[in-house]
């Protein structure tokens, strides 16, 4: 089991003459929670369909051991992802799509599924052209939740969905899903709904990785300080990643600064992985 | 290869309408007609009934046997050429099964859900494959043996309702016992004519980023107006005639079945069958697989071959698929 799950050395994908991915290095290990945080174009979706084998890319990959390149038949038995846009086909109904992975997964579980299925309001016979787009999504995790693969990989798997299904989603990844063995890597916009969940968190921006830190060291390297306006030109003299201003009292993000340091200058706490995404956005790398 | 059947079941699902629903719509039309005109036989209570202005039933229900047993053999030998609308049918469906089995779901983006599971491209191209090239026309064909059997044992039903002995005749008929063999049996041929076009079309199906049908009927006919008018143009032969039957023609032309005699060359020939002859089935389906051994045939697999190839390799790299 100490294998990596994913392993990545100088991972590039070029479009052209436009590089997507920039020489990434990755290291995944088994049992966590990974989240893929990056804006828009970043290459964090490119970099997914490389992982899972969907397109050919440069440098050193291997994901359980294989190249996805030259091993997905293999791979795939082991792992399972849900793409960035609603994918299941108009034309299929709940019980054609549970025979279907059933017929072709050794990893699935009907009745796991027919459970998962049991708290929703699909039935059998309904057909995705009929299901609003909450439904559809329902239904594509029941199906993917059932499979127990070491690595499942989420693109926005809750896009569009309302927030009661979201948190439901989550509930039941964490709850029902998630064990030692497996593996999931998650890329989403809506970044506070996993941040209790994540063990690991990657920021990609312009094709590299620009953090790549479990939660626990994200804890320890960065601070926010919320500073009042006599303390203010003290905490930009220690070199903040960012500041904003906050109800009058300015609040800066460090990276690396000791902690008692800090609180001698105002209330300290450990930043939101939302503030720390957009401070890392906006400035240099932390 | 329980994985293979779902993957038919799942192929079975998608075209349904196609596959099942299409060939049953024309076939239930085509029983619909005859059910009027036997209707109308009827109340016209023994008139003459005329097929091309000659009568096929006299005035005189008790006309001797000798021409009963004509009508009965006639009958039965109708039995394949009524399917006739059928095998239209299933060209187009075959045709345009074949344009959108690797398009489609690119389209919807539902290639992304099938690229999920543990499915290898080949099995995927295959399974496409062997649901167009075989079961398509498998249900088409049970569809169709149906239809012209029943439409045969409707006439020869009025007929006998009107005083003649001729459904016993034609039930008793070992050509019309046999007919569904004999269709039945034509399905291999039919597999083996119709690959090149059904591998033609789904190399382009995996290829075209849209319009499949205009890539894979526009390329060939294009490089075909190229050929010709080259050839008028400097008024000089380069094949162009060639490219036309045996490109052109074989693509296209393998979709409808029966037309295999016109690619087969001279060797082999259905003119040497009498519309009323005892065995003509047997003879269409042994003189059918006669035109196995034509040298076109095998070069048409070959090259069936190797569109399959590259058809599995567009799907596993194309990447507006992923």
């Amino acid at each position: 089991m100490n294998t990596p799950i994913v392993h990545a050395r100088g991972l590039s994908k070029r479009y052209g003459r436009a590089v997507a991915v920039d020489g990434i290095d990755l290291d995944i290990a088994p049992g966590r929670i990974v989240g893929l945080i990056g804006p828009n174009g970043s290459g964090k979706t490119t970099t997914l369909k490389a992982i899972l084998g969907l397109i050919d890319c440069e440098g050193e990959l291997a994901v359980l051991g294989l190249d996805p390149r030259r091993q997905r038949d293999a791979l795939m038995a082991q792992v399972c992802f849900i793409a960035d846009v609603a994918v299941l086909p108009r034309w299929i109904s709940v019980a054609q799509a549970v025979d279907y992975v059933a017929g072709v997964h050794p990893r699935f579980d009907r009745a796991k599924c027919e459970s998962f299925l049991a708290q929703t309001r699909l039935i059998p016979k309904m057909k995705v052209r009929q299901m609003s787009k909450g439904m559809v999504a329902q239904l594509h995790l029941a199906l993917v939740m059932a499979i127990d693969a070491r690595l499942l990989v989420l693109d926005e798997p809750t896009l569009g969905l309302d927030i009661l299904y979201r948190k439901q989603f989550y509930k039941d990844l964490l709850e029902r899903y998630h064990d030692a063995e497996k593996t999931l890597l998650i890329t989403t916009h809506q970044v506070e709904e996993i941040e209790h969940i994540l063990t690991d968190l990657i920021f990609i921006r312009d094709g590299r990785l620009v953090l790549q830190a479990t939660m626990d060291e994200v804890g320890e390297r960065f601070t926010e300080l919320l500073a009042s306006g006599e303390h203010a030109e003290a905490a930009r003299q220690l070199g903040p990643l960012d500041e904003r201003s906050l109800f009058g009292r300015s609040v800066f993000l460090f990276d690396g600064q000791p902690r008692e340091r800090l609180q001698a200058l105002g209330e300290i706490r450990t930043p939101g992985v939302a503030d720390l995404f957009v401070a890392t956005m906006k400035g240099g790398q932390p | 290869m329980n994985t293979f059947i779902t993957l038919l079941k799942r192929e079975f699902w998608e075209h349904r309408g196609g596959m099942l629903w299409a060939p049953l719509a024309v076939g239930g039309l085509m029983l619909a007609l005859v059910a009027v005109s036997v209707v109308i036989g009827l109340l016209a209570g023994g008139g003459e009934l005329r097929i091309n202005g000659q009568p096929l039933l006299p005035a005189n229900p008790a006309i001797d046997l000798a021409a009963q047993a004509a009508i009965a053999e006639g009958l039965a030998a109708a039995v394949l050429p009524s399917m006739l609308p059928l095998a239209i049918v299933l060209a187009f469906v075959v045709l345009f099964y074949a344009l959108g089995s690797l398009y489609d779901d690119r389209r919807d983006r539902s290639v992304l859900f099938w690229a999920s599971m543990p499915i290898s491209n080949s099995a995927t191209v295959l399974s496409k494959l062997v649901s167009i090239a075989i079961v398509t026309p498998l249900l088409a064909a049970l569809v169709g043996i149906a239809v012209g059997m029943l439409v045969a044992i409707a006439i020869a039903g009025m007929m006998s309702a009107l005083g003649s002995g001729i459904l016993p005749r034609l039930l008793a008929n070992a050509d019309f016992q046999l007919a569904p063999l004999a269709v039945l049996a034509l399905l291999p041929v039919y597999a083996l004519w119709a690959l090149p076009g059904i591998a033609w079309c789904m190399a382009v199906s995996a290829w075209a980023r849209r319009a499949p049908l205009l890539w894979a009927i526009g390329m060939p006919v294009f490089a075909g107006i190229l050929v010709s008018w080259q050839e008028a143009m400097f008024n000089r032969q380069l094949g162009g005639d060639w490219f036309w039957e045996n490109v052109v023609g074989r693509l296209f032309g393998g979709f409808v079945p029966g037309l295999w005699f016109a690619f087969a060359g001279d060797g082999v020939s259905i003119d040497a069958l009498e519309p009323a002859q005892a065995d003509a089935l047997s003879l269409v389906a042994k003189s059918s697989y006669a035109t196995l051994t034509s040298p076109a045939l095998w070069i048409g697999l070959i090259v069936a071959a190797g569109l399959i190839a590259l058809a599995i390799r567009l799907r596993r790299w194309r990447e507006d698929a992923a």
